[in-house]
């Protein structure tokens, strides 16, 4: 009785506020976790939108793509780049692709007009991947200084 | 003279720390919003190809992983392996897993899947576009290459 009284009292006396200096350490903790496992960095790639399986049907009924509209490359069994049935430097494929497209000198050889070229791009299965990305990419680099990318559908990799 | 004697009285000030959780809470709220966890884990050694021309990874959701990669494990079947999102599976269970994947998502964000492609630069090309047939067939039609500079 006389306990309880005294516990009263006490509690009457001094009611504590709940510290709130912990809070920051708290929030620094979460912050510092945070930090840590957020990757900053975003993935990088290259995209690239494949034609629906209905699509492909309805190109393959088409009229046959004219051999001056077409680019043909090869990657082999070595992962080489084959053009013209002999291995071809990947360093010049920028350049060429891009004479290819744009066809700076109208010759009659090339595609008419840049909106009609097709590339096909053939790829052994034993190929590796790195070859491809690197074709790809030089394709992709091609496309982008001249601002053709309404072309890009018409750029097909037939495997 | 007056100034000078009248802070000589004055009791130091001392910075207001009561403040400051909400300012650290704010930076936390910054970094929590615009950062993201990996949503995926790699469970096995890819070593990403190097290209040139590079775009980043728009949408952050919405997004299938498929990586294939050499696997640690010398007791496995196979030298390659191939994990989608957070399991390893096999390349002919590739089309059942994607149709689940593609079941728990709306009708009109099934067209807006993406899925980042993340292989070993030394896997063959065969073993790629088995791949890529797969996800045609299930309608995932945009691809990003995992590449690094």
């Amino acid at each position: 009785m006389l306990e309880g009284g005294f516990t009263f009292r006490k509690s009457k006396k001094q009611r504590p506020g709940i510290s709130s200096s912990a809070s920051a350490d708290i929030a620094f903790l979460l912050l510092v976790f945070f930090l840590i496992t957020s990757s900053l960095e975003s993935q990088t790639g290259i995209y690239r939108r494949m034609d629906a399986p209905a699509a492909e049907k309805a190109l393959k009924k088409r009229a046959p793509v004219l051999d001056r509209n077409l680019l043909e490359l090869a990657l082999n069994e070595h992962s080489q780049l084959i053009y013209n049935d002999s291995v071809f430097a990947l360093e010049n494929l920028r350049e060429l692709s891009q004479t290819f497209i744009t066809n700076p000198n109208h010759v009659d050889f090339l595609p008419e007009t840049p909106d009609k070229h097709v590339i096909r791009l053939q790829i052994s299965r034993d190929a590796d991947y790195q070859s491809y990305l690197s074709v790809l990419s030089e394709l992709h680099a091609s496309y982008s200084p001249i601002h053709i990318y309404e072309t890009e559908a018409a750029k097909g990799d037939n495997p | 003279m007056n100034r000078f004697r009248r802070n000589k009285n004055q009791v130091s000030m001392e910075i207001n720390t009561a403040s400051l959780p909400d300012l650290i809470f704010t930076i936390l709220f910054f970094f929590m919003i615009t950062t993201h966890l990996q949503p995926v884990f790699n469970k096995m050694k890819v070593d990403v190809p190097t290209a040139t021309e590079l775009q980043k990874l728009q949408e952050k959701s919405l997004i299938v992983y498929i990586m294939v990669g050499k696997t640690d494990d010398t007791r496995a079947l196979h030298a390659t392996s191939l994990q989608l999102n957070n399991e390893i599976i096999l390349l002919e269970e590739l089309p059942e897993k994607l149709k689940t994947v593609k079941s728990g998502i709306t009708e009109e964000d099934q067209s807006k899947l993406t899925t980042v492609l993340k292989v070993d630069k030394t896997i063959p090309m065969g073993l790629v576009n088995d791949i890529k047939a797969h996800l045609r067939e299930a309608g995932i039609l945009t691809i990003h290459y995992a590449a690094k500079k």
